[in-house]
């Protein structure tokens, strides 16, 4: 007997992070809106994940409202956690190759500088300290890490001026600054649009001055559950980094979905990086990129060698 | 003799070295850790070596239970021998791939992690069970199993105690 796909899709747990649901922020205001916590451990059971449910119920409250400072200290411990993650798997100095490569063929095809390089949702900044401290990118190269949630953005600043780094972060919109960055960044958040959201986040990017998008995520392939489970299980240690960590490589976008909402903007988008050289081995992350069609041929003469891992640029 | 109590020594003081790196891990989001590992590793290796002083404590109780002491300390040290062809073969894995490290590749780095540190902490417990339990294999007199069964049980959880342990240091640096 035939199942009908939209049945199927209906019918399938709806997966939600934890982390997406103990904070909330107006997105016109960016302040912080109070979190009820029977209303998330409700959704939780809801959706039938009575373990995220039996976590968020160990949370502290106010008058049953999430106490946001005990929140905003877990979440610091768990992007601390993550951070570990992407130290093993290499990924400051991944996104640093990828980027000289791309800001070299923006040299190449004489773009004006300097360059502005913004993470969206940078959490605690792993990714634009790395580039600040190790990468060795000229003076005139703007890192900038943005995210909605203030914590993580204190967190950050106070780990940059703590190692003096010449990058900074700010709790905005990566869509609202005054100037648009050159190269728009991110790790691990493209998953949490879903639908239309990734469609209208995609089409945010086509700004005048922006010259292309890297988006790093999870790579969907039958090794991605088991090997989240694995990995999280043996490296973390809060139940909260455990379970959004499995929970995120699961709800990852295939290429398919993540190439039709970029490929709506003006850019030219392809994946890039998804096997591990030229074996049938998926890598954890896929890279999706979006490029202005006057720099891609610079662009593949800059990557060098690594030109082979780029998929069609369409 | 000396040589087979100064390898489990050295073998001992690696993994609690390595496990005070681990226990530290994930704790500390500075860019440049270099100095906060090298703590973690004094760390791990001084409390490996109250470990040390406590599963010496175990086999010199051991030998003074036993009806024949002579015969237990032989019977440790063939226990030992035979641990210490489990326990090398487990840490020369492990320094072959931190020479595989070594390669200045994103890949073939970030799959040292994903292949093999990974799985070889998830299977140290297993790894330690199994070289006690080659160690007693043979056959030796109950005080020996028991002080083997002690010692078992005092380095399997070590590495969690030494998270719990790194936990405190954390509560009370915030």
């Amino acid at each position: 007997m035939e199942s009908d796909p939209g049945t199927l899709r209906a019918s399938r747990r709806e997966l939600l992070e934890i982390s997406d649901l103990v904070v909330d922020f107006d997105l016109e205001t960016m302040s912080r809106r109070p979190v009820n916590r029977a209303e998330v451990v409700e959704r939780l059971n809801g959706v039938g994940d009575r373990g995220a449910a039996r976590i968020v119920a160990a949370m502290p409250v106010n008058g049953g409202v999430l106490d946001p400072d005990v929140v905003d200290r877990l979440l610091i411990r768990v992007h601390c956690e993550m951070q570990r993650l992407s130290e093993e798997f290499q990924h400051g100095r991944r996104v640093a190759e990828f980027l000289h490569s791309l800001l070299a063929a923006f040299d190449q095809i004489g773009l004006s500088q300097p360059y502005r390089i913004v993470d969206i949702g940078c959490g605690t900044g792993y990714v634009i300290r790395w580039l600040a401290a190790r990468a060795g990118f000229r003076q005139d190269v703007e890192l900038i890490g943005v995210d909605f949630n203030e914590a993580l953005v204190r967190e950050a600043q106070r780990l940059s001026a703590a190692e003096q780094l010449g990058c900074r972060f700010e709790v905005i919109n990566a869509f609202d600054m005054a100037r648009p960055a050159t190269v728009y960044l991110s790790t691990g958040v493209l998953h949490h649009f879903r639908g239309q959201g990734l469609d209208e986040f995609m089409l945010q990017h086509d700004q005048p001055d922006t010259q292309a998008f890297v988006h790093y995520d999870f790579q969907p392939t039958p090794l991605a559950r088991p090997g989240a489970w694995a990995f999280h299980y043996i490296r973390m240690r809060e139940p909260l980094s455990r379970h959004d960590g499995v929970i995120s490589a699961r709800r990852a976008h295939n290429a398919a979905t993540l190439l039709e909402a970029a490929r709506q903007t003006s850019f030219a988008c392809g994946m890039y990086g998804t096997r591990v050289w030229k074996l049938p081995i998926p890598r954890v992350f896929h890279t999706l990129l979006g490029i202005r069609p006057e720099a891609v041929d610079a662009f593949r003469q800059t990557l060098g060698r690594r030109v082979g891992r780029l998929g069609q640029l369409a | 003799m000396i040589s087979t109590v100064i390898s489990l020594y050295v073998l001992a003081t690696l993994d609690a070295m390595f496990s005070g790196v681990c226990a530290a891990s994930g704790r500390d989001a500075r860019i440049d850790k270099r100095s906060y590992y090298v703590n973690a590793m004094i760390h791990g290796i001084g409390w490996g070596q109250v470990a040390c002083l406590v599963g010496l404590l175990i086999l010199t109780l051991a030998v003074y239970a036993s009806v024949d002491p002579g015969l237990a300390v032989e019977e440790m040290i063939q226990v030992g021998k035979r641990m210490i062809s489990v326990y090398q073969l487990y840490a020369a894995i492990i320094l072959l791939f931190f020479a595989v490290r070594a390669i200045p590749n994103v890949d073939i780095r970030s799959m040292t992690s994903t292949v093999a540190f990974g799985p070889l902490t998830l299977i140290r417990p297993a790894v330690i069970v199994f070289g006690i339990g080659w160690g007693l294999a043979p056959g030796v007199q109950s005080t020996v199993v028991v002080a083997g069964v002690l010692v078992a049980v005092l380095m399997v959880p070590f590495r969690i105690l030494l998270n719990r342990w790194f936990d405190l240091v954390e509560v009370n640096r915030l």
